[in-house]
């Protein structure tokens, strides 16, 4: 019997899915492109998932909650040389599924609502809700798969629609681009990954996660750490595609060719998150040398993408790459074992960055398609409502006080700071050093942009006549004046509301300063590891074991420790670890709260601070800054030439080798084939004769004596009944005859 | 002399009669259904003739009901031994009544019988009162049974050959098989009476008792095959005793014309296996004979001979009609080696070459009849260019002319692929036979290629024509008749199956 919850998640599901199979066919045929069946249909299905999340987080309210269904899709029987193969399929909802569910049904139906605003007029609008439809479809496919087999097809599916919708204006030349750049780096992530799964199902020939980490609880796992750690980083790889970490970040940015709504939904709050929710899933797998690699990429990539952010124009740019760095930051915080925190910031940061998003869309269509924040300013007075949810996500961005936002990246930061001292090496301080160090630039670059767009004179008029040419033809079909900016109408400034509410601190935890009080820290805890911890440590750790050992040792023994993590437990922080090194991560993260706080505090300071210096105050002129340092300003702005320099060694690399195949195709390959055609061609020559001569000789004789024997048995046939009966006659008394020869003998 | 029966003896034979009647329903099913068509026929008036298929069709699909009842039954031999219920005779059961349904089907596209000014009511009639001769000639254990039952095959078949009167060909037809069919009958029933004046017995297993026990005279016995094989043979249409057949198949209306093809030669052939695998001594095991090769080689020079002739007087035929009139006869040959075998793999090869039969001959003739209502001529030369005009027909009648000659991937294939594995199962004593039906195959590809080689080669004389429309049903039809063909040329199992099945005939004796 099936729990009342999967039934209704399978409808949740399948909602989506039927909107897109209606829109893509009848889109035309119904009044308004069908905008209100996918409006309809995501409005039923965010029922039912509000419903689940009240169900699962408010009535249960059981941090181990769970239950689970699962069929056999394929069976394969007994493979020949594989064993039994089966491929089943499932769902599995707990208290994680619950909160993503709900999550992104409510931002896919807010930008469905949005939408109906923003893609007004376009040509194809009916088939922007059908690719919302599919996107929302696969993304639960995501949230809900209870193994690596279906999570990977309907990874693939997301990347599918997310493919389709960055290219849905395919005429321009820069969106057909930007889809086949995600496309195809998307693609290198996503091998990494299916190599990962297929690491794990060779050696427990099954998919389902749970089963999976049962047997690797259980020893089963045959072949060396090393390869345990290795089928962890190649999961992680497709995390590194999807949610753009370091090096496979490129295509984000690009991605900001599809129309505003689908970033916000796709490209800020959902499906790139699907990455770190992904990694969240197998985390208890990966090994502590896994963690390390996913800790520094996550790092880097924070640290990367946010000095990025502070030069670029481009609105939806700055926002793009913030969402690379606060991807980092839940990276990070996955990799410092901060699982829970990391989980936290994907929720609040899906919230905020989906009212950036969505208020960015806000002030572009309100600006008739003008995107460089070069260009804008002073439209606080004109936009107020999208002014006032912009601000409020753009602190909890910042992580101010009072804001969502500052909850979970102290969280994060917090577990960085206690992995770093754990680990005890001067190199892991780098950790959180590099995230600090993007909660400052955070901080200036979001001061920066809501200042260049809201304050100050409206600059409009600066902007260079043939930009404005260009961007002119990007107008569709509005009939409104040109120059007149005006807020929004409701159905585009309801979502900013919501989403802006639900970047308070309130939504999540009573205490401002301590999201480890709230309602989420409660029901998300980082689960027990499932890889044998001092294996892992001697194995893995490598060259710092002694250290680590006596480190770890130390915590055992030393009672204030234990009862440190006693009363951690009492007041309701987590569960203590069977695992020493979890354990102790858990313990030094809970130690770090109160300084991570006081320092992300002042960086926040130091960020807006300097935010006031360049551009309110103007203290300092930021354009003489960037003269003054110009090839770092450039690094930044040309964001640290990634794409050059990938254009310059895989791409050209790629093109270099495909030419050296080609001169061998060419020149060796068709020489030996054309020689030894010339060599058949001389003998199928002599072939050719005997044949002509004697085979068809042969042949020809053969045809005509059976022609010649059927044109004598033809003449038999006279239509004259008397003569068949005759011949009848004869033919038995022929037989007879026969036999009577036979007996004499 | 004969006595009068007591009235109790009377009162047994009511009660063995009544008993013997719960084995014999889809028999009486179908004669009431005979009866009904041609009430029905009088009562509805002159523009009855879809009314009348519908009937017929509905009735046939409803006899299945009562064969698949018949499957949760017992062997047994009823009727005082006359008639026999068993798996063999259930397999043509569906297969005739099949065979029924696919000849209605034919019917009712036909252009020359719908234009047919004095109703179709005795017609349909006729068809279900063949369907139940053919039942009763699979299934009789008794030569007197036997007889009637051929004879009423054989009298409807008559009546269905001239169907159309005002039609010369058609009548000369049907006079040329009512002269040849009583000659043969007259033959068959004269072989029947050497083995009564031998046994004193009629059903056949007691024949074969009485004949083990007490031995027999060669000669007279040689005889007495010689002259049923005669009358068998005419129905099977096997050389030498086809020659009615190529001016029959000619004359009559296409769908008779299919519907002799396959049903009464199925029945021929279901009636010779259960006459010699029951009746004649073949000597395996418990009755040694001199002779038993001997009437073996009979039907190893008829099937030879029907190979050969059929296959390479065919190469000379105009007429799509003719060509498959020859065709048929050639395939009573393949048909013949898998009874030659003498074991169940044999019988069961011979089962399932019969139900590709069935597809791809009845397939080739509609598409033969959606041509003809077209060109108005079944002339080779008149199917150029149809490739193009008739797209959905030009492609399943190649597929079904594929099929008979027997290559992969159609169910003709799996059919001539069985009858040769049986027959080179047995080493290499039949390894002769097995070389002239490969080699008289590879004639038949030539004859039958002649046809896409028209349709689909050769440029229409009226090229201006464009895509011509069959209706929808016809398509309908065509489309399931090839995909079976194809389906079964993949999937043959359930069918190799349930022949394998259905190969164990009462009483038959076979190793």
């Amino acid at each position: 019997m099936m729990h009342s919850l999967i039934q209704l998640s399978i409808a949740v599901l399948l909602l989506p899915l039927l909107s897109f199979v209606v829109l893509i066919f009848f889109n035309r045929r119904l009044p308004r492109g069908g905008d209100f069946v996918g409006l309809g249909l995501l409005g039923t299905s965010l029922a039912i998932s509000l419903y689940i999340f009240w169900n699962v987080i408010v009535q249960h309210y059981d941090p181990a909650f769970s239950v689970a269904w699962n069929f056999t899709w394929l069976d394969f029987g007994n493979v020949p040389g594989v064993g039994p193969l089966q491929i089943k399929m499932g769902i599995v909802i707990d208290n994680l599924t619950a909160i993503m569910l709900a999550m992104v049904n409510l931002i896919s139906f807010l930008v469905h609502l949005y939408s109906t605003g923003y893609m007004h007029g376009e040509k194809y609008y009916g088939r922007f809700f059908a690719y919302l439809g599919i996107f929302t479809f696969s993304m639960f496919g995501i949230v809900l798969s209870d193994n690596l087999f279906s999570i990977y097809i309907f990874w693939e599916l997301v990347g599918l629609s997310s493919y389709l919708l960055i290219g849905f204006y395919f005429h321009k030349d820069s969106a057909a681009d930007a889809q086949k750049k995600a496309f195809l780096t998307n693609r290198i992530g996503d091998i990494g990954m299916w190599l990962g799964i297929l690491i794990l199902y060779s050696q427990f020939h099954t998919f389902g996660y749970q089963e999976i980490f049962d047997h690797i609880k259980n020893g089963d796992f045959h072949m060396s750490q090393a390869w345990l750690t290795a089928a962890g980083v190649l999961l992680f790889m497709g995390c590194v595609g999807k949610s753009a970490q370091f090096p496979l970040h490129v295509w984000l940015p690009d991605a900001m060719e599809g129309p505003t709504p689908v970033s916000a939904l796709i490209h800020a709050a959902t499906m790139v998150a699907a990455g770190v929710y992904f990694v969240g899933r197998i985390f208890v797998i990966l090994t502590p040398d896994a963690l390390h690699v996913i800790a520094f990429i996550g790092a880097f990539t924070a640290f990367m993408a946010a000095t990025i952010a502070i030069t670029q124009h481009d609105i939806k740019r700055v926002l793009a790459y913030s969402t690379v760095s606060q991807l980092g930051y839940m990276v990070l915080g996955l990799g410092v074992g901060a699982y829970s925190a990391a989980l936290f910031h994907l929720l609040t940061h899906a919230f905020f960055k989906a009212c950036l998003f969505l208020g960015s869309g806000a002030i572009i269509h309100a600006m008739h398609h003008e995107q460089d924040m070069r260009w804008m300013g002073g439209l606080y007075k004109k936009m107020p409502w999208t002014f006032a949810t912009f601000m409020t996500a753009t602190l909890a961005l910042a992580g101010l006080p009072l804001t969502s936002g500052f909850l979970s990246k102290d969280a994060i930061l917090a577990g960085a700071l206690g992995f770093a001292s754990v680990e005890g090496g001067g190199i892991f301080y780098l950790i959180p050093a590099l995230g600090f160090g993007a909660a400052v630039l955070t901080a200036f670059y979001m001061g920066r942009q809501i200042w260049l767009v809201f304050f100050g004179e409206s600059r409009t008029h600066l902007k260079p006549a043939e930009e404005h040419g260009h961007d002119a033809h990007a107008a569709h079909g509005h009939d409104d004046h040109h120059h007149e900016v005006h807020e929004v109408a409701w159905n585009m400034r309801l979502p900013l509301v919501v989403l802006a509410t639900l970047s308070v601190f309130i939504v999540f935890s009573p205490d401002p300063l301590d999201g480890g009080k709230g309602w989420f820290m409660h029901l998300i805890q980082t689960p027990a590891t499932v890889v044998a911890s001092t294996g892992a440590a001697h194995e893995g750790a490598g060259l710092h074991v002694p250290e680590a050992g006596k480190l770890l040792a130390e915590a055992h023994t030393d009672t204030q420790h234990v009862e440190a993590a006693a009363s951690h437990e009492a007041e309701g922080h987590g569960p203590v670890f069977a695992d020493p090194r979890q354990a102790e991560i858990a313990h030094m993260t809970h130690e770090n709260h109160y300084t991570a706080i006081k320092l992300s505090s002042i960086m926040v300071v130091i960020g807006i601070g300097m935010a006031l210096i360049f551009y309110v105050f103007r203290f300092i002129d930021p354009d003489k800054t960037a003269q003054a340092i110009r090839p770092l300003y450039l690094y930044s702005f040309n964001k640290w030439y990634w794409d050059e320099i990938y254009d310059a060694t895989f791409i050209k690399g790629s093109i270099l080798i495909s030419k050296i195949l080609a001169w061998f195709d060419t020149n060796i390959v068709d020489g030996i084939v054309n020689g030894v055609a010339t060599i058949f061609r001389k003998f199928a020559f002599a072939n050719g004769s005997f044949d002509k001569y004697v085979v068809d000789g042969l042949v020809n004789f053969t045809a005509f004596t059976v022609q010649t024997t059927g044109a004598v048995f033809r003449k038999v046939q006279t239509g004259k009944v008397q003569t068949y009966l005759v011949m009848v006659v004869v033919a038995v008394l022929g037989y007879f005859a026969f036999y009577l020869v036979h007996l004499m003998k | 002399m004969f006595e009068m029966p007591s009235g109790a003896e009377i009162q047994s034979i009511i009660s063995i009669l009544k008993g013997g009647a719960g084995f014999f329903v889809p028999e009486i099913y179908l004669s009431a259904l005979f009866m009904v068509l041609i009430i029905l026929d009088l009562v509805t008036g002159r523009k009855n003739a879809r009314f009348l298929a519908a009937v017929t069709i509905a009735g046939l699909v409803g006899s299945l009901y009562y064969i698949f009842k018949q499957q949760a039954m017992p062997d047994t031999e009823f009727f005082f031994g006359m008639y026999a219920l068993d798996r063999f005779g259930i397999f043509f059961k569906y297969f005739f009544v099949a065979s029924g349904i696919l000849a209605v089907l034919l019917t009712v596209i036909d252009d020359q019988l719908k234009k047919h000014e004095s109703g179709m009511g005795e017609y349909y009639a006729l068809l279900v009162a063949m369907v139940v001769g053919m039942m009763m000639m699979a299934s009789s254990t008794d030569l007197l049974m036997m007889f009637l039952a051929m004879e009423l095959v054989s009298l409807s078949a008559y009546a269905m050959t001239g169907y159309l009167k005002r039609d010369p060909r058609s009548s000369e037809a049907a006079l040329k098989y009512l002269v040849y069919g009583a000659v043969s009958s007259g033959m068959l029933l004269y072989g029947f009476s050497l083995l009564y004046g031998m046994t004193a017995q009629t059903n056949l297993t007691r024949i074969a008792m009485v004949l083990a026990a007490h031995g027999y005279d060669p000669l007279v016995m040689i005889m007495a095959v010689l002259l049923i094989m005669a009358g068998l043979g005419y129905k099977m249409g096997a050389v030498p005793f086809h020659f009615w057949s190529p001016d029959v198949y000619e004359g009559a209306p296409t769908p008779v014309t299919a519907y002799l093809s396959v049903g009464s030669k199925a029945a021929g052939f279901a009636m010779l296996m259960r006459f010699f695998f029951v009746a004649v001594p073949h000597g395996m095991d418990m009755y040694v004979s001199p002779l038993h090769i001997d009437w073996l080689m009979i039907l190893m020079l008829v099937s030879a001979a029907s190979m050969i002739y059929g296959n390479v007087v065919a190469i000379w035929q105009k007429n799509v009609k003719r060509l498959l009139a020859y065709s048929s006869i050639a395939h009573a040959g393949y048909l013949l080696l898998g009874i030659i075998t003498m074991d169940q793999l044999g019988t069961q090869s011979v089962l399932v070459y019969l139900a590709s039969y069935l597809l791809m001959n009845y397939g080739a003739f509609y598409v033969v009849i959606l041509i003809a209502n077209r060109t108005g001529s079944e002339n080779l030369d008149d199917y150029r260019g149809l490739g193009k005009k008739m797209p959905l027909a030009g492609a399943a009648l190649t597929v079904f002319l594929i099929s008979l000659v027997g290559l992969p991937p159609t169910f003709g294939f799996i059919g001539k692929l069985m009858i040769f594995s049986a027959l080179l199962s047995k080493g290499s004593l039949f390894m002769w036979l097995a070389l002239i039906g490969i080699l008289t195959s590879v004639i038949s590809l030539y004859y039958y290629m002649l046809i896409p080689l028209n349709m689909y080669l050769r440029e229409s004389e009226r090229p201006e024509e464009g895509v011509v429309e069959t209706g929808m049903g016809a398509k309908l039809v065509t489309a399931t008749l090839m995909i079976l063909t194809l389906y079964f040329g993949l999937f043959f199992q359930p069918i190799a199956n349930y022949a394998k099945y259905s190969s164990v005939l009462f009483g038959a004796f076979l190793n």
